[in-house]
């Protein structure tokens, strides 16, 4: 099988740091609720998702905006858009620059409008409960993060990635 | 020929640089401070320090049968000398030049003060963790001066991160431009357009004037207008905000009883290195303790919570790493 291309790593070494990231979340509420948290597993998984952050910068740049950034900025800006088009549309002498400036006005109140709903929306979607409950121990979790990592190692080929994603199976 | 005086060994430059010394009995701390840098005894950190500053030394210990020693240069025992009276130390000073004292002994652990999580306002118990923050940033700061551990180095900039998120979350909770989540409240709102308005009708005006009444090139100096003055009035709308927040957030501040909370005082320069930094997380675990009760009230969507959970994090991560200093065989 050919090996997987630089990128196709970095999602994945980003995919890793997210499952760290999402396990850090858990462990540190439920010590703020008097639950059992583990201070060292809480630090450590802290740093080894921002190395294998790191390490995906290093094999392939800054990760891409998400999908629904991208949707929810070009609805914005469509919004904008039409706001202004409306506005111009329906007056006689468009022109005048307190027209262009009312036309603005309403494109930016529509786009500001879908953004505070957007923003909402995806507000509750991060703060909603799991569809699964988590699977496995702490440990466990912590277990399978690593053989991904330990996993993808051979086939990070950039000296400085390769050395972040050491040091974050070591922290892990 | 390799001396082993003790379980503790010296870092790796040292024991290239010691003369065949590897080891002593006395957990070694590497220390910089100015030009000179050497392991030490981890109870003479911050006095070899203080030494360093004025003079230059040839060797230490912190316990020889009860006392302490620094034999320093001959050319500079007494600038030493003066320094450790400077610490309040009663100084020996013996024939070969060597400066005995005896290090008091440590203060009795104190336990931390009430921490009034229970008093209700979130700016008030905010400000009592920021100030525990800070007492553990200063303690951290004076008492690890001339440690470039790693671990120290996480250490001191973690706590620093804890500070910006303490502070980025109580301005946000008392701001008139942002609501929690950040979006513009009516105030940021009508500021921003007014603004960006203002830009607009001069770019559109512009425009109309030059190209003589013309619809299509008054929309592109409008937009033009619009584009040019947006990232200005973003920075413009931080500015003031910031601005506003902290002068708020002073104001609510000074009508709280500041006396009321009294952060615990830690311990001096003459206790050893491990001591204090035990104490130092001590305080950072009582600064997490509040952080999690506060979040704990507040709709999991605020930025406040996220802020403080970037503190927490944080300053976990500090504490972790000054466990992880502690235990290791040397420093």
């Amino acid at each position: 099988m050919a090996d997987p291309k630089p990128y196709q790593v970095a999602a994945r070494l980003r995919a890793a740091a997210t499952r760290a990231r999402t396990l850090t979340g858990e462990l540190q509420r439920g010590s703020w609720s008097g639950g059992h948290g583990d201070d060292s597993t809480i630090a450590n998984l802290t740093r080894a998702a921002v190395l294998l952050d790191d390490a995906a910068k290093a094999l392939d740049g800054d990760a891409l905006p998400g999908r629904q950034f991208v949707i929810g900025s070009a609805v914005s800006t469509g919004l904008f858009a039409g706001g202004i088009a409306a506005v111009l549309a329906t007056v006689p002498d468009p022109g005048r620059p307190w027209v262009v400036v009312c036309a603005v006005v309403a494109g930016w109140v529509a786009a500001d409008i879908f953004g505070r709903w957007h923003d909402a929306a995806r507000a509750r979607r991060s703060t909603a409960a799991p569809d699964a409950p988590p699977d496995g121990s702490t440990d466990e979790r912590v277990g399978r993060i690593r053989a991904e990592v330990a996993e993808l190692l051979p086939a990070v080929r950039h000296k400085d990635a390769a050395e972040f994603v050491r040091v974050a199976l070591i922290w892990l | 020929m390799v001396v082993e005086l003790g379980p503790y060994p010296l870092c790796g430059r040292c024991q290239e640089t010691n003369g065949g010394l590897v080891a002593t009995r006395h957990r070694q701390v590497h220390l910089r401070v100015a030009d000179q840098e050497a392991c030490v005894d981890q109870g003479l950190v911050d006095v070899v320090a203080a030494v360093w500053t004025v003079a230059s030394t040839r060797s230490c210990c912190q316990d020889d049968d009860g006392r302490a020693y620094v034999v320093p240069t001959a050319d500079t025992v007494d600038a030493a000398e003066a320094a450790l009276r400077g610490l309040g130390l009663d100084v020996e000073r013996t024939d070969g030049g060597v400066l005995r004292f005896a290090l008091p002994p440590p203060p009795p652990a104190e336990p931390l003060g009430h921490v009034p999580v229970d008093r209700g306002d979130f700016l008030d118990v905010l400000e009592a963790a920021r100030r525990l923050v800070d007492g553990a940033a200063e303690q951290l700061s004076t008492h690890t001066a001339g440690i470039g551990h790693p671990r120290m180095s996480e250490a001191r900039g973690q706590v620093a991160a804890a500070q910006s998120w303490l502070t980025a979350g109580m301005l946000r909770r008392v701001s008139i431009f942002r609501m929690s989540r950040g979006t513009l409240r009516p105030l940021g709102v009508l500021f921003q357009l007014a603004l960006l308005s203002a830009g607009c009708w001069v770019g559109a005006a512009l425009a109309r004037l030059v190209s003589d009444g013309s619809t299509a090139w008054s929309l592109v100096g409008g937009i033009a207008g619009l584009v040019a003055v947006m990232w200005p009035v973003v920075r413009l709308t931080n500015l003031a905000d910031d601005r506003t927040s902290r002068r708020r957030a002073a104001r609510i501040l000074r009508a709280y009883d500041a006396g009321a909370f009294v952060p615990p005082a830690l311990p001096g320069v003459l206790v050893a290195a491990d001591r204090r930094l035990d104490d130092v997380r001590t305080t950072i675990d009582a600064a997490r303790t509040i952080l999690g009760v506060v979040a704990l009230r507040l709709p999991p969507q605020a930025f406040e919570v996220r802020a403080l959970t970037e503190a927490d994090l944080a300053l976990c991560q500090a504490s972790d790493a000054i466990r992880i200093w502690l235990e290791a065989p040397r420093g």
